[in-house]
């Protein structure tokens, strides 16, 4: 309850900051937008080429794109904004401030900026998204419909996992940015269907870097006739397991701190 | 010859810094241009199995491998130093210094926007030259230098129109979302995830209007020795995009000065 209250008042600041800059409100939306259309064109050009990817037709991967989108919408609003400032956070030994706060420090570095201006292109994505679901409603049930929605919110929650994944050697590195640029590069995996990878790649995007989990496995399991529970078990078991991973590293990263300041 | 000094000396500062972090700097040297060319590759694999076809739109799988691995690497030649270069520098104040110097602005900020370039275009040459050396490849070398010429000149290019909207932090908060916008313009346009000869006509003909197919695609189809294109019609092309982009580049540089105030001086 008092981790609710304090994310209402992280709300209430985003929301009074990003306004008092309205033009630069205007630049992100603009920017995800443009971000968003470029995608859904890409595949409706690669569908004059052909009928199908890996056995879905158009209707079903402009879904799973959608879904793309509406992963990416959730992570720039709630997570992107605090994931850009933590290497540098650490980096800079500001980590004084959050670890002296009497409230779990990476909930503070990881949920006190909200993008409001991001919060209005999540709005047009769950509209993409609606609008992607029409052609098919009606091919699975609700319950099936629920659990994927779940699942998705579940990529985007290991998104910003990921992000943790390849910022966090800034304690042991002490470079500026970490992993970043590699993390970029792999954006390309989550933005086309698994199906498409072969052999060991797909076995290492599944298991061992599990990006594969994030949309491509809740949009196979919501198309699927059958084979719906792998994706479910492995979806949330490997969520899991990187959730504690991550959490491992955070407090051997803080065990390795030096603080600049104090 | 002060201002090749300065170049210089800024370059080298800039390699330094690259070259400090040897294991983040391999690691987004090579991971997110193979990432891309593997990923993509498999995408259209995977369409050629389905169609059962060894090409589309005149394109083989090896033609997609190459074609990909040049654009992805081009890309990287193309946006240097990325986004923030300037605008952190107006954010901090730390603009003052360059004010008061007795330097170009402009010199040095290419020198340090050109370090990355050499890097990635270092990167391209190596490659072409090993993968002809040890698996053949159709590449002349003419072709190479003539397309690497193209993409040194797109990247002075790109780094022009990025400096606009870096100036823009003189008057806005945050420009990073235009960068990013433009780096995303440059990519749909400059034929990043699909060749451009794969779009309708009246898509292409709009995006000729742009100057980011001069910038990556038509300097990676001159590489692959497509005849359709030829060197001096794009370099002259290039040239006529960096005479329109200097001039927008010095007038937005002198307006921003013009509204800028230096705090801490």
């Amino acid at each position: 309850m008092r981790y609710l209250r304090l994310y209402l008042y992280f709300l209430q600041f985003s929301f009074s900051k990003a306004l008092q800059f309205r033009l630069e409100f205007t630049f992100r939306i603009f920017m995800d937008l443009a971000y968003h259309l470029l995608n859904l064109y890409f595949f409706k050009t690669i569908f004059q080429y052909t009928n199908f990817i890996e056995g879905w037709n158009e209707d079903q991967v402009i879904l799973f794109v959608c879904g793309f989108i509406l992963n990416d919408a959730i992570y720039m609003t709630f997570f992107s904004t605090n994931c850009w400032w933590l290497p540098i956070h650490i980096n800079k030994g500001e980590l004084d401030y959050y670890l002296t706060k009497p409230i779990r420090p990476l909930f503070f570095l990881s949920l006190k900026d909200f993008a409001a201006n991001s919060f209005v292109n999540l709005l047009v994505a769950i509209g993409l998204f609606v609008w992607a679901l029409i052609p098919l409603w009606g091919s699975f049930t609700l319950l099936k419909f629920s659990v994927y929605c779940l699942l998705l919110l579940n990529g985007a929650v290991l998104w910003y996992l990921f992000h943790l994944l390849f910022y966090l050697p800034v304690f042991w590195t002490q470079s500026p940015r970490g992993f970043e640029s590699l993390l970029w590069g792999f954006d390309n995996i989550v933005k086309y269907p698994h199906m498409i990878q072969k052999g060991f790649l797909r076995i290492f995007f599944t298991y061992i870097l599990p990006l594969n989990l994030m949309i491509s496995f809740p949009t196979s399991y919501l198309l699927s006739d059958e084979g719906g529970r792998y994706f479910l078990v492995t979806s949330l078991g490997l969520s899991l397991l990187i959730w504690s991973i991550v959490m491992k590293l955070w407090s051997m990263g803080l065990r390795r701190y030096s603080s600049a300041s104090s | 010859m002060k201002n090749l000094r300065i170049f210089y000396h800024s370059f080298l500062i800039k390699m330094r810094e690259i070259l400090a972090y040897r294991l983040e700097f391999l690691a987004g040297f090579f991971g997110p241009i193979a990432i891309n060319t593997v990923v993509l590759t498999m995408l259209w694999s995977s369409i050629l199995k389905y169609q059962g076809v060894d090409h589309i739109n005149g394109m083989s799988l090896s033609g997609f491998v190459m074609y990909y691995y040049l654009v992805s690497v081009g890309q990287r030649v193309l946006i240097g130093a990325g986004i923030g270069y300037i605008s952190r520098d107006i954010y901090y104040g730390e603009i003052n210094k360059y004010l008061i110097y007795p330097l170009n602005f402009q010199v040095f900020k290419w020198g340090t926007y050109f370090a990355p370039t050499v890097t990635y275009l270092l990167q391209l040459l190596l490659f072409i030259v090993l993968h002809k050396v040890f698996w053949g490849n159709s590449i002349e070398f003419v072709d190479l230098s003539q397309g690497a010429i193209l993409l040194l000149l797109g990247a002075y290019c790109y780094f022009l129109i990025m400096n606009s909207i870096e100036y823009l932090a003189f008057w806005f908060e945050n420009i990073w979302s235009l960068g990013v916008s433009l780096r995303a313009f440059l990519e749909f346009a400059g034929g990043f995830f699909i060749p451009l000869s794969f779009f309708p006509d009246a898509v292409q003909r709009f995006l000729n209007f742009t100057p980011f197919p001069a910038m990556l695609y038509r300097p990676v189809q001159i590489i692959l020795g497509n005849e359709s294109y030829s060197f001096l019609s794009c370099a002259l092309l290039l040239l006529f995009w960096i005479l329109i982009f200097f001039c927008l580049d010095r007038f937005v540089w002198k307006l921003g000065r013009e509204n800028y105030t230096g705090v801490g001086i």
